[in-house]
């Protein structure tokens, strides 16, 4: 079963499912060069100001702002 | 830029014509200028946040007994650029491509890292990887990652300095080997192609990194509390507040020494010495109340880099950039807009070079207008100075005032400009990778501390000394009575300064400082805003400042001098910061920009200090 990102639970071994692809191209390909492709696993640690999220992709930790969250697709696994 | 210049462009070059020219790249924070600074011994600007570097720099490193020429390019994530700076790398990597790429990736982010390397090796290109912040990240088996990768992997620290010479042999033997593509360009999209990369990547680091190692957990638990809703913003003020305390307090005594030494025993040594009466007026009035007054500032702007230095270091910048991006949102520009924004506290010059890392032109513009509304250090100088005089008990935090009032004036004027010219901005995404915390390293933050020193200390000694010679100058030359050329008679009113500032006086008298002592400091701050301490300290000459600042301010104010003050201070924060920012604005936005901006600085700096002013009076 799958959900937006944003609304995904917390330090939970998530997979990413889906970027939309309406989100502008120059996101879209700032996300992939960050190792955020489909297939990619990544744990939301916490949901941090303004909503944003705190993930972890690895080692490395990014921040999604929340509406930018919203349109990225996970599954648990 | 990028249609200019190249790698081998003599032009620019500082190593011997035909030394072998090397190009440091890699991804944002991975730690390439610290290591360009440490190969080159140069000080380049560096921090634990994306986007430090948007200037190329250029040094020589003495290798085995050659010279080699190493170029610091701006970050970038990948070759397909979405700013001008990530343009001019790919294009100094691929236009006229280097004798070789020395890529740094951080060891803590290797599969990221590992993407612009997955491009690079797909271009006729000699390469060697730097590992960074191998100290930070779990343990990785260089001698596998090379195999796999099929290009050197050297794990260095340039931080502390360490394994530093085991890149050399390893240029030196790359350097003599043919350039190679050691990897097909995938075919299909873009999306496609960058899935093929990463797969190749988790294939090249399979086993390659140690999984047992522990994951960051101090520095995760930090991140609870500086990224809170309701914690981050609190600590974000709370580092800001302690920030401005420590520069006023801790720097007070020191001031007071140098101020001693500056009107003392220097002054009255030069009195001693056999020179001519003009000379010895240029040395004691013009350079050494002028230059000494603004030196004394030095411990000061020392403890303010220093403090910015170690906040920077840790990595708490980014986490920064976080809290404020709501700020940014409102304002229509993109968290990454923060970056510039912070460095303009700092100094507005190197700012307006940073709004490089933005994709959009109208960003780019937005931002560059802002950037004269962050109050810069060289404005801090001022304040200090009246917050002491006139605030004693509570200087630290009138300055901290000014400075949260900086930040609404840039809120507020960006939504207003926003508004008026760009209403199809729409809310840029925040998308921002954050370093591991550190402790700050000591020759790091003291490097950087020196670096922004010495740029004061180049301001104080070039654009300050022209300002003190031409001020002094005008108060030398008389325009009226029996007085000579540098008569020390001369009352300031009848010199040639004097019917400028006069002159001028009237448009701020709305202001409650429509005295020609006063506002004649704010013409020299234009040119620069440390001129504006100095000024004053010609205009008075053998008066101690703190007393005759507060005798103008309560005389012209008409017994609101504290109302006057801080419209004053309204002024020095809204209008135009320096001649040298001008220059980097029309640079990267253009003419017609900056010349918008002026009029923008200077009609909302009037209003600010009359509507301060008007207001305040009531009360003050």
């Amino acid at each position: 079963m799958t959900c937006p990102l944003s609304d995904a639970p917390r330090r939970c071994p998530l997979r990413l499912h889906a970027v939309d692809p309406d989100l502008p191209h120059h996101v879209r390909r700032r996300l992939v060069e960050l190792g955020l492709l489909g297939g990619t696993e990544i744990t939301l640690d916490r949901k941090a100001i303004g909503g944003a999220c705190l993930i972890c992709v690895g080692t490395t930790r990014y921040v999604l702002d929340n509406k930018t969250a919203s349109r990225l697709t996970v599954a648990a696994l | 830029m990028a249609a200019v210049c190249n790698c081998h462009d003599a032009a620019w070059r500082s190593a011997p014509a035909g030394s072998p020219v090397i190009t440091v790249v890699g991804a944002p924070n991975s730690g390439k200028s610290t290591l360009f600074n440490a190969l080159t011994g140069s000080r380049v600007q560096e921090g634990n946040w994306p986007g430090t570097s948007v200037e190329i720099a250029r040094g020589t490193w003495r290798v085995e007994g050659h010279t080699l020429d190493l170029i610091d390019l701006p970050g970038a994530y990948s070759l397909e650029p979405a700013s001008p700076d990530e343009a001019f790398t790919r294009s100094m990597l691929l236009d006229a491509p280097p004798d070789l790429v020395l890529v740094a990736v951080d060891a803590d982010a290797l599969g990221r890292g590992l993407y612009l390397v997955s491009q690079l090796l797909e271009h006729e290109l000699r390469v060697v990887i730097a590992l960074t912040k191998t100290d930070l990240a779990p343990a990785i088996d260089t001698a596998l990652l090379a195999e796999r990768l099929g290009v050197p992997v050297v794990a260095v620290d340039p931080r502390r300095r360490r394994h530093l010479a085991d890149l050399a042999p390893v240029i030196t033997a790359t350097l003599n080997a043919t350039p190679q593509r050691l990897r097909q360009a995938p075919w299909g999209g873009e999306l496609e192609a960058a899935e093929e990369r990463f797969t190749w990547i988790g294939t090249v680091v399979d086993g390659v990194v140690d999984k047992r190692a522990s994951r960051r957990e101090w520095s995760d638990r930090l991140d609870a509390v500086t990224m809170h809703p309701v914690a981050g913003p609190v600590v974000f003020l709370a580092a800001m507040w302690v920030v401005f305390q420590i520069t006023t307090t801790v720097a007070a005594p020191f001031q007071d020494w140098l101020d001693g030494l500056f009107t003392g025993p220097v002054s009255d040594a030069l009195r001693g010495l056999p020179l001519p009466r003009i000379l010895e007026a240029i040395l004691v009035d013009g350079l050494v109340a002028g230059v000494g007054m603004v030196l004394t500032f030095v411990p000061l702007m020392a403890l303010m880099f220093l403090c910015l230095a170690v906040l920077e270091d840790s990595g708490y910048m980014a986490r920064a950039a976080v809290v404020a991006d709501r700020v940014m949102r409102a304002i229509g520009l993109p968290g990454r807009a923060f970056i510039p924004l912070i460095v303009g506290f700092g100094c507005n010059v190197p700012a307006i070079s940073a709004t490089r890392i933005l994709g959009r032109r109208e960003h780019r513009i937005l931002t560059a207008l802002l950037i004269p509304f962050a109050s810069c250090t060289a404005r801090l100088a001022v304040y200090v100075m009246l917050a002491t005089t006139f605030f004693p008990e509570h200087a630290g935090t009138v300055v901290f005032a000014m400075y949260l009032i900086s930040v609404v004036l840039i809120v507020v004027v960006g939504m207003l400009v926003r508004r008026l010219l760009w209403r199809s901005f729409g809310s840029e995404p925040l998308v921002i990778d954050l370093p591991r915390y550190q402790l700050p390293g000591a020759r790091m933050v003291a490097q950087v501390t020196w670096t922004r020193l010495a740029g004061f200390l180049r301001t104080a000694s070039t654009i300050i000394v022209a300002c003190v010679t031409v001020v002094f100058l005008l108060q030398a030359t008389p325009v009226g009575g029996d007085h000579d050329f540098a008569d020390p008679e001369l009352p300031v009113a009848e010199s040639a300064y004097g019917v400028v500032s006069e002159a001028m006086a009237p448009i701020f008298a709305p202001a409650g400082f429509g005295s020609g002592e006063i506002t004649g400091a704010l013409i020299t701050g234009f040119v620069a805003k440390e001129a504006v301490v100095s000024t004053w300290a010609q205009t008075y000459p053998d008066e101690d400042l703190s007393t005759a600042i507060t005798r103008d301010f309560a005389d012209t104010s008409g017994g609101h001098a504290l109302a006057a003050v801080w419209a004053f201070m309204m002024f020095l924060l809204a209008y135009t910061p320096c001649v040298a920012t001008l220059a980097a604005q029309r640079r990267e936005i253009g003419l017609r920009w900056t010349l918008a901006g002026i009029g923008l600085q200077l009609g909302l700096a009037w209003v600010l200090a009359v509507a301060t002013f008007q207001l305040l009076s009531v009360w003050l």
